[in-house]
């Protein structure tokens, strides 16, 4: 299945997800009406992976300013999810499980050699469209910063410059091209 | 067994590993020695010419094969040297990737994912811990792997050298077949006593190591002996003993 394009609805998903020692069914109706960072991530228990995750841990409040929801994904096991949470110091958002590997396949991102996901973040609007995606390499991690930035930058709904920050001019959307 | 002798074993093993030149020291001395006189014995009956070309090829060849072992080892040596020192720079360069491929290591080994996570973050600790650990269970560069060159060129030689003498000592004491045959006895003993000494360090059957060796003894014996016939066929003139 291919990359979903910015401006298609997200494909929907329904897993069980690990969050503050407990065990929940997250979906993406859950999220309607908010805005949502959805991001992907190879494995728990790797070195790499700790940067991201506890990157968007650590701005979870800035996230939840700015009326977004966290979900993070892998396609390990709740109890890995549960055992990583606790080695990371516990974490501000839930980790979903995608043992079988369909959200992963649904959204464009699944290695097939490895059965892992890539790294790769949307940012899916209020009314359940993909507004923002972004996939890299497994050996690169991403910037939360400028996810957040971006998340941010769409809010206003307006047109924003390159590395616009808040706080910066925008401009009325009638005026693109 | 004892925690001091536990400590002692990487010593044990390292020079358990020698017994890769002992054997094939031992074996070569006395193998090609013994084809040698069987094949010198074959075309000639002087016993001086059979002692002489029996002592040359024992000092001869244990040169060749100390000098052959010298530089196999240390080529050995020099190219794992430099994967040592290539892994260590990449470990260097690279620590996630360096973790990771530690990870998947231990993995493969068995561990879980969370157990080989908690192993590699408390490695991750002491650098040349983690870079030791790194490129034994990565690249698999352990200290018993590596043969160290002049060790490995005086066991060698020295075999050698121990293997070849045992069908010549027969030569001094005794002259034609008789010679040939006691010289052919006692290197199929040695042979088979080596071959015993390999199966009890290997943990094996001492008869079946044994065989194993004397066997190929005796082939290479039968072989050298119809060497000289053939000799004795081309240049009629060499007579062959009788019996």
């Amino acid at each position: 299945m291919g990359l979903p394009r910015v401006g298609d609805h997200a494909p929907e998903f329904s897993a069980k997800g690990f969050f503050q020692g407990a065990v929940n069914e997250f979906s993406l109706s859950d999220c309607k009406g908010k805005w949502l960072v959805l991001f992907f991530y190879p494995a728990d228990f790797t070195f790499i992976c700790p940067t991201e995750v506890t990157g968007f841990s650590k701005l979870a409040k800035a996230f939840v300013d700015e009326s977004a929801a966290i979900l993070g994904v892998s396609v390990d096991s709740i109890d890995s999810h549960r055992a990583w949470a606790a080695e990371l110091g516990g974490l501000e958002y839930p980790l979903l499980s995608d043992e079988d590997k369909r959200i992963s396949a649904a959204y464009g991102v699944l290695s097939e050699p490895d059965g892992v996901a890539l790294r790769a973040t949307f940012i899916i609007n209020p009314d359940a469209l993909i507004s923002y995606e972004v996939v890299s390499h497994v050996n690169v991690g991403r910037s939360v910063e400028e996810t957040l930035r971006v998340l941010k930058a769409l809010r206003t709904d307006r047109l924003c410059p390159s590395d616009w920050h808040p706080g910066e001019p925008t401009g009325d959307v009638a005026l693109k091209y | 067994m004892s925690l001091s002798e536990i400590q002692q074993k990487k010593q044990v093993i390292e020079s358990r590993s020698r017994i890769r030149e002992f054997v094939f020291g031992i074996q070569d001395g006395l193998i090609s020695t013994v084809g040698l006189l069987a094949g010198v014995q074959g075309a000639t009956e002087n016993s001086l010419v059979v002692i002489v070309t029996g002592l040359t090829a024992m000092f001869s060849g244990a040169i060749s094969m100390a000098a052959g072992s010298y530089l196999s080892a240390g080529a050995q040596k020099d190219i794992f040297d430099k994967e040592i020192t290539d892994a260590e720079k990449l470990a260097e360069r690279e620590p996630y990737i360096a973790a990771e491929g530690l990870l998947k290591a231990l993995g493969d080994e068995g561990l879980t994912k969370e157990q080989s996570y908690r192993m590699v973050k408390t490695l991750l600790q002491e650098r040349n811990v983690f870079l030791r650990t790194f490129r034994e269970k990565v690249f698999g560069l352990g200290s018993a792997e590596i043969n160290q060159p002049l060790p490995a060129a005086l066991v060698m030689g020295l075999s050698f050298v121990m293997g070849a003498a045992v069908p010549i000592v027969p030569y001094l004491i005794f002259s034609g077949v008789s010679a040939f045959y006691v010289s052919g006895l006692l290197g199929g003993l040695t042979l088979f006593g080596v071959g015993a000494f390999k199966g009890r360090l290997a943990g094996q059957s001492l008869w079946s190591a044994g065989a194993q060796f004397f066997l190929v003894a005796v082939g290479a014996a039968v072989v050298g002996y119809l060497i000289g016939l053939i000799v004795q066929y081309f240049f009629p003139g060499i007579t062959i003993p009788a019996g």
